[in-house]
């Protein structure tokens, strides 16, 4: 019988391994890892990463290297889990440094930082549940990294050829990123990570054709496709439609001129707009998919009263996402009723509103990253800090407290339905998955916020040593909100657009126009190409070479940037590098 | 036509709108004139996919006719595998891999039943995704030498195949 690379094919008895102790233990381990050099890392260079590809290979060299026994099932547990630990450090580290910064962190009792974090991240999840069938059964959304994760755990049993474009992506992505670093080495600058496209064909300084030579972001969107065109399409009407009218009607105050004309209109201008459109599109889409989620509900409840064979059910009884949503509003309610002075009515109002955006929140960025592999956060968050601040009084510390459950909570509803697609691609249990991630998702804010007090202990936070830029652009926003400086106006004009455009019968557009107007076109230009190469590639080689080429190189293109951006992330813990 | 004009409506209302839009502050009255040609522009972009969809489908190309030939063939193969299984279960599974593939052109072929109704197009892919999740399972299991595992999630997903074709059988 033939064999395929990494496997022995021998005819197991048992019952299939999925949730195990193994995975359970490995995921939670590996995720705890991630988390520490995301948290540091991220405080020192402003990003992180949610890293279930690395996951899901450390799994496969784990579980079935060393152990002998992993299957494919299995090792998707060890990456949910593993990413679900790992996924809310961006939702602390954006938030909870800022008042450290602003020396408001003694205001608040350590306590209350796990239990505001940790309701995020069972919100986050358990808001989510409901909307899987939704967006991945019925709207059939792409999640990129979803699929390239269940690319990478199929590879093994997929034949070599799979296996070998997949590990040529990875090398490839690895090595150019590797270059592209050089200058933290001392050594010399051969591959530079942005182009100034725009320059070296001497267009206006204000024609923003900066392009980022990312394989990860250019492998994001060779797996998108179609979807991501919708992108690029808003990019040039963003950039090259609505700059240059705008510039020549003489909306732009004078001082402002040359490369800054750009800036300024991405900033004040067309970015407000996007976020606008994001919130209108996707409550319109909410709307449109109305009827779809009450069959998706229906089906949901019918299918948690079935077990299988071994007496499990598929889907998560109803009764779990009631119980998860009413714990996490209780832990709200004490929150904003403890810390806030608002009393009873408005701590009630706070905690409720507050989990009414966090779902609206949720949803938005799961269809982002459904759609496009992007998630909205700062913007989100910049909404997010506007609510909170009129709910609680202008109560800073408060504020920025519930934000960061806002974005522990999002971040984890982003990264529950891109494990949730990885699951459906390898035939997982639904339900299993969920399980293990409302159990270890609130580990990870713990992990988060215990490195940041070390780091303020040694370190301080906000200095050259530990920038914080994030927090610091939180602290920005909370203080343009208490100025009155927020372009409400705008957010008012992208919401109707983005709801007009909801409804065109485009699937997803408002969010998409939204999503391309938000993002900067550094990112944009080398995504669209990629989205450009899959719909070429399709429609002259077909959908079958989509699958058995493409998808395996773009996954690996993926993999080997996230790779890096770990391994330079760990570096820079160890105090090796210093960026 | 309609759907062209429509197109056409949607893009030059957007364009306009948000050019309104950016001005600080924003253009209101040249936004609501905007937002009004985008709404015709739907109207009419919405009538002409739903005829567009209503004249394919009376040709027989794509619609239920071709959703229909795709599960009947994907469920003529998925009996195959399991005639062959017992011989070569390796074979069986490339085999299965290949009809998963070729299932995954079904979601993009069944746009067009959004014209029977979301509900109706909700229940077929419900339907339509277990049956698919539950052969990914079988694909997973054949690949780790869980045969038994396999074997219950292939006659599974077949099942739910053949619940999915009667669901569309059931709208003509």
């Amino acid at each position: 019988m033939e064999r395929y690379a990494g496997q022995t094919l021998s005819k197991r008895e048992e019952s299939y391994r999925e949730v195990t102790p193994a995975a359970i233990v490995l995921g939670v381990l590996w995720g705890a890892f991630m988390a520490a050099s995301f948290t540091y890392a991220g405080m020192i260079m402003g990003f992180t990463s949610g890293g279930s590809a690395i996951a899901a290979i450390v799994g496969w060299g784990i579980l079935r290297g060393l152990l002998k026994k992993g299957t494919v099932v299995e090792n998707n547990i060890v990456q949910t889990v593993a990413s679900a630990v790992n996924i809310s450090v961006s939702g602390v580290i954006f938030t909870i440094p800022a008042l450290y910064i602003m020396s408001l962190h003694q205001e608040i009792n350590t306590l209350y930082f796990f239990l505001a974090t940790a309701a995020g991240a069972i919100l986050g999840i358990t808001f989510i549940i409901p909307l899987r069938k939704q967006m991945i059964e019925i709207d059939r959304l792409r999640f990129p990294t979803g699929t390239a994760v269940a690319t990478i755990l199929k590879t093994p049993g997929s034949g070599i050829e799979k296996a070998r474009l997949l590990f040529f992506g990875m090398v490839l992505s690895a090595v150019i990123y590797l270059i592209q670093q050089f200058p933290i080495f001392g050594l010399p600058h051969v591959i530079p990570e942005v182009v100034d496209l725009g320059a070296a064909l001497h267009l206006p300084e204000w024609v923003n054709l900066t392009i980022a030579l990312s394989l990860m972001v250019f492998g994001m969107g060779l797996i998108t496709g179609r979807n991501g065109l919708i992108v690029l399409a808003g990019g040039v009407l963003s950039y090259y439609i609505i700059t240059p009218v705008v510039k020549s009607l003489g909306w732009i105050p004078a001082e402002v001129q040359g490369s800054a004309i750009s800036s300024y209109v991405y900033g004040t201008m067309t970015r407000p707009l996007g976020i606008g459109m994001l919130l209108g599109g996707s409550i319109a889409g909410l709307i449109l998919s109305l009827p779809v989620i009450a069959v998706a509900m229906k089906s949901l409840a019918q299918a948690s009263k079935f077990k299988d064979k071994n007496g499990h059910n598929e889907e998560l009884p109803i009764h779990y996402l009631i119980g998860g949503a009413i714990f996490a509003f209780v832990l709200l309610l004490v929150t904003a009723y403890k810390l806030g002075n608002l009393g009873l009515g408005r701590s009630l109002i706070t905690a409720l509103i507050g989990v009414a955006w966090i779902f609206i929140a949720s949803l938005l960025v799961a269809m982002s990253t459904g759609m496009t592999d992007w998630s909205p956060v700062s913007g989100l968050s910049l909404v997010s800090v506007m609510i909170l601040l009129y709910l609680t009084n202008k109560n800073v510390p408060l504020t920025i407290l519930m934000g960061a459950t806002v974005g522990v909570a999002i971040s984890g509803a982003a990264d529950m339905m891109q494990d949730l697609k990885t699951g459906h691609m390898v035939g997982a249990v639904p339900s299993r998955q969920q399980k293990v991630e409302l159990l270890t998702g609130w580990l990870g804010p713990i992990i988060a916020l215990t490195v940041v007090g070390l780091i303020w202990n040694a370190y301080g936070i906000g200095n050259d040593k530990v920038p914080a830029p994030q927090a610091m652009a939180l602290k920005s926003m909370v203080e343009a909100v208490l100025g009155g400086s927020v372009p409400i106006d705008k957010f008012i004009a992208g919401g109707l657009l983005g709801f007009l455009l909801s409804l065109s019968g485009v699937p997803g557009l408002g969010v998409l126009v939204g999503l391309s107007m938000y993002l900067p076109m550094l990112y944009i230009i080398p995504y669209g190409i990629g989205c450009v190469v899959n719909e070429v590639a399709k429609r002259k080689k077909g959908y079958e070479f989509i699958v058995e080429k493409v998808l395996p190189f773009a996954a690996g293109l993926m993999v080997g940037e996230a790779a890096m951006t770990l391994l330079f992330a760990v570096l820079t813990v160890a105090g090796v590098l210093h960026p | 036509m309609k759907k062209f004009i429509g197109n056409i409506m949607l893009t030059v209302g957007l364009v306009g709108g948000a050019i309104a839009s950016a001005r600080n502050p924003p253009l209101w009255t040249a936004l609501g004139g905007s937002l009004a040609i985008m709404g015709v522009g739907i109207l009419l972009r919405r009538q002409g996919e739903k005829e567009e969809l209503h004249k394919s489908a009376a040709q027989g190309k794509g619609g239920k006719e071709e959703l229909k030939r795709t599960l009947e063939t994907a469920i003529a193969e998925i009996e195959k595998i399991m005639e062959e299984r017992e011989k070569d279960l390796e074979k069986a599974r490339e085999h299965l891999g290949k009809i998963l593939e070729t299932l995954e052109t079904f979601a993009e072929k069944a746009q067009p039943l959004r014209i029977e109704g979301i509900r109706f197009y909700g229940e077929v892919m419900t339907s339509f995704s277990k049956a698919e999740r539950h052969l990914n399972r079988a694909w997973s299991a054949y690949a780790d030498g869980y045969v038994k595992e396999g074997d219950t999630y292939l006659e599974s997903g077949y099942s739910q195949l053949k619940e999915t074709s009667r669901l569309l059988n059931s709208r003509i």
